[in-house]
């Protein structure tokens, strides 16, 4: 009997065991290399970890082009990791290797419309976003320039005659007759490409064609737009060949005191102080609008997905959902990440709102700017029409070489095959 | 089995029991006589076999007691099977003296990654570049050919002569592409020739510090290289631009500007044949200077003592006899600068201005933005197909017009 009992006791031990060694999940999380980020997304899984002490996720990293690489080869031979960290604008065009968000897991309306709306994929969600990626709107001012010039600071401007002017003031013009100090930088690539969408938006048009269909870059509105931005470069407020994407990137720029003013998002504050830590006080101001609102499209930032091919799929939702939809934890990693939040309550709730301004008090114009938002809209290829499209045939077009109209023609044309 | 890549760990072991079982199993069979090409191929066919089969089965068994050991373990999978043909294969009366075993051990490992790694690719490039294919399709059964990743015939290469944005950029790859290396292919023989001439004619002592000093440049990281040249031609810091600022010449924007042009050649393009040659030439150096020592001090003593002066030595005498030579080099310059892709990368990213009228948009890196980053695989491949065929012409081109009748 004796035994007996003790291989009853054995097998009891044993299935336990078993039982615990079934509990234990493994997730790997796969995200781009970006300090900020992975410090706030390892905390976040450290808190996950230590809550749920069965689940280990273990973090695997990938320099930019490298992970979009893996991502493209790595989705379609199923090799992908667990959770994906993922640009909403990105999102749709892996959906069908996504796994959708479990019914009412989450409530999508939490977050915000503009970088919700790139997680939404034909009435699905395939993810759930934790910035609100804000590339227009609000320009970053370096406070000791604008009082070098004898300006008013924080400038307030109620027109575009009110901004010209102070740019015109910040600009530099060295003795060899070649521009050191541009007053107002928005010749970055995302910068051109988001004024060329708000300036649309806000002359009353659309970028896109009346079904969604196809791009409409050939209207009135971009016309005016694109004549509002040479205009600022006839105005001399800025040498669009020494300042651009390859050559004096905004940020840089920016922060080595080569531009007063600077069109580009805050996610480049926190890389900015990293590499000049002792740079001086600035602030974010916002831009007057060409229109009525001061409408501006929007990508779907960074969010957290998961992969269709997880045998944990509820788990890994489990953490994005921890770290997306808890206000606490997102909150957590847009302050450590310097990025706006995509939680509403993160902005509109006066208690998380002035924990994030406290970190982050560039941020507080900002924030009021978020309504005006949309999202850009799905597209078959962004990166293809943002900057081997938009961007250097808007450049052309502010360096003289191409005219505004010929601009239009190409933009509409070449984007537009995109689609096939 | 979680945290095991099974098709990364199938191909090590394709890869190791391959290049085992046709390496070790030639010597072996040469040892019992049997012929050694015959045990290459079934060693091969065994090794690959049994890696598959036995390394799997292990992989499956072992999982569950030992993950962290598993996959090593299974490496072993190749050994059930080809140690009992190592030992059981019988011996033969017949005897042979060519012991061709090391031979066979040696050239069909090599033939394997040959085929595997650079046929293969090729063969696989021919196939992409008749097909719609990206790799962010769900295509068909086969390679992932078919299916949303369509046979397309020929019309990748109708949009090469199209007036859409791939062909616009295809065209103006290609015409900077032969544009730069006409001004490097001469540009680097009017450098290295006189020169290698000049350093063979220097004390014996200095001619390795020479070679070093102009070789330096070759073993030096491309992207270093391109990084120094970015600075000296930046436009509002750079060294080029001081220099010429002394002199009261405005500065110029060498790499960013589309109107700047340096004899009627576009800056961006001119800078960027610069810094290509200034890496470059060294290589060819070294190679002329192997082939001046390897020309017979007789044949020039004989042009003197008929009273050439030095300059009708060098024109009558050493210049003919580095025909071959310079075959060569020019073949390798042509071939090296039709797959400049790093320096381009880093000094100008293609640009500046847009890709179908950029001055330094060049064919490789038309290849590489098509196939890893926008995933047009097939449109890349079509693209590196023409590549393939324009350097072979070339090639040949040159292989006629330069070649000799004689030796010395």
């Amino acid at each position: 009997m004796k035994k007996l009992l003790t291989v009853f006791v054995a097998l009891f031990v044993l299935s336990f065991g078993m039982v615990s060694a079934q509990d234990e999940v493994t997730l790997r999380l796969w995200a781009h290399q970006e300090g900020a980020f992975n410090e706030g997304m390892q905390a976040l899984i450290d808190a996950y970890e230590a809550e749920n002490p069965n689940v280990t996720i273990e973090m695997e990293t990938f320099e930019y082009d490298l992970y979009i690489q893996t991502l493209q080869t790595a989705l379609p031979a199923g090799d992908e990791a667990d959770i994906m960290a993922l640009f909403g604008t990105w999102v749709c065009s892996y959906s069908d290797r996504l796994a959708a968000m479990p019914g009412e897991l989450v409530d999508t309306s939490l977050f915000f419309d503009a970088p919700m709306d790139g997680y939404t994929c034909d009435g699905e969600t395939y993810g759930l976003p934790q910035e609100f990626n804000l590339e227009y709107g609000a320009v970053l001012t370096n406070k000791a320039m604008f009082e070098a010039a004898g300006l008013e600071y924080p400038p307030v401007w109620e027109t575009w005659e009110d901004f010209m002017a102070d740019a015109e003031a910040l600009t530099q013009v060295g003795e060899d007759g070649q521009m050191s100090v541009t007053g107002y930088h928005f010749t970055n690539a995302d910068a051109i490409v988001f004024s060329l969408l708000a300036g649309i938006l806000q002359n009353d048009g659309s970028f896109w064609n009346e079904d969604m269909t196809g791009f409409a870059f050939n209207t009135p509105a971009a016309e005016a737009t694109l004549n509002q931005m040479k205009a600022m470069v006839d105005a001399g407020i800025i040498d669009p060949v020494l300042f651009n994407d390859s050559s004096n990137w905004g940020g840089d720029a920016f922060f080595t005191e080569q531009a007063a003013m600077v069109l580009i998002g805050p996610w480049a504050v926190q890389y900015g102080l990293g590499d000049f830590p002792e740079f001086g006080e600035f602030d974010y101001v916002a831009l007057p609008s060409f229109g009525e609102e001061p409408s501006f499209a929007a990508d779907s930032g960074w969010g957290l997905t998961v992969s269709g091919n997880t045998p944990n799929a509820e788990v890994a939702w489990d953490f994005v959902q921890f770290a997306t939809a808890n206000a606490e934890n997102a909150l957590g990693w847009n302050m450590t990440s310097g990025t706006i939040p995509a939680l509403r309550e993160l902005v509109e709730d006066d208690m998380y709102s002035s924990q994030l301004l406290e970190a982050l008090p560039w941020l507080e114009p900002v924030l009021p700017e978020l309504q005006y938002g949309s999202y850009l809209g799905d597209m078959p290829d962004r990166d293809l029409i943002f900057y081997d499209i938009i961007y250097p045939t808007v450049l052309d077009m502010l360096q003289g070489l191409l005219t505004v109209e010929d601009a239009m023609l190409y933009m509409e044309e070449d984007s537009n095959a995109s689609f096939d | 089995m979680d945290g095991i890549d099974i098709q990364a760990i199938r191909l090590y072991w394709l890869m190791i029991w391959a290049v085992v079982g046709s390496g070790i199993t030639p010597l072996i069979f040469d040892r019992k006589n049997r012929s050694p090409w015959q045990g290459a191929f079934i060693g091969l066919v065994v090794g690959i076999g049994s890696g598959q089969i036995f390394g799997y089965l292990l992989l499956t068994t072992l999982f569950p007691v030992a993950p962290d050991l598993a996959g090593w373990v299974s490496m072993l999978g190749g050994l059930v099977l080809l140690i009992p043909l190592w030992f059981l294969v019988p011996e033969t009366t017949k005897i042979s003296l060519q012991n061709r075993g090391f031979v066979a051990g040696t050239i069909t490992p090599l033939m394997f990654y040959l085929l595997v790694l650079s046929v293969f690719p090729l063969l696989w490039a021919l196939v992409l570049a008749f097909f719609e294919y990206s790799p962010r399709e769900v295509g068909g059964p086969i390679l992932g050919l078919g299916g949303d990743n369509p046979f397309v015939g020929f019309q990748h290469f109708e949009t090469m002569m199209s007036a859409a944005r791939d062909g616009r950029t295809f065209r103006n790859s290609l015409g900077n592409t032969l544009a730069f290396t006409v001004m490097v292919l001469p540009l680097n023989m009017l450098i290295t020739i006189p020169l290698a001439v000049m350093i063979e004619s220097v004390h014996k002592f200095l001619k390795p510090v020479f070679r070093t000093i102009y070789f330096l440049p070759v073993v030096t990281s491309s992207v270093g290289v391109a990084i120094m040249w970015g600075y000296i031609f930046h436009a509002q810091y750079g060294l080029l631009n001081d220099v010429i600022g002394t002199l009261g010449v405005p500065p110029v924007a060498w790499l960013q500007d589309q109107r700047a042009t340096v004899l009627g050649m576009p800056a961006a393009l001119v800078a960027v044949v610069i810094a290509y040659l200034w890496q470059d030439f060294g290589y060819n150096l070294v190679i002329f200077i192997a082939a001046l020592q390897g020309i017979p001090d007789s044949l020039k003593d004989a042009a003197c003592v008929d009273g050439a002066s030095s300059t009708q030595v060098f024109w009558n005498v050493t210049l003919p006899l580095l025909r071959p030579t310079i075959m060569v080099t020019s073949v390798l310059t042509v071939i090296s600068s039709f797959q400049v892709f790093d320096i381009i990368q880093v000094m100008t990213q293609g640009g500046p201005g847009r890709p179908d009228s950029s001055p330094t948009r060049v064919l490789v890196l038309d290849i590489y933005e098509n196939a890893f980053r926008y995933e047009k695989m097939g449109w890349a491949a079509a693209i590196s197909l023409v590549m393939f065929g324009m350097v072979a012409i070339i090639t040949l081109i040159q292989s006629r017009v330069l070649r000799s009748d004689w030796e010395y």
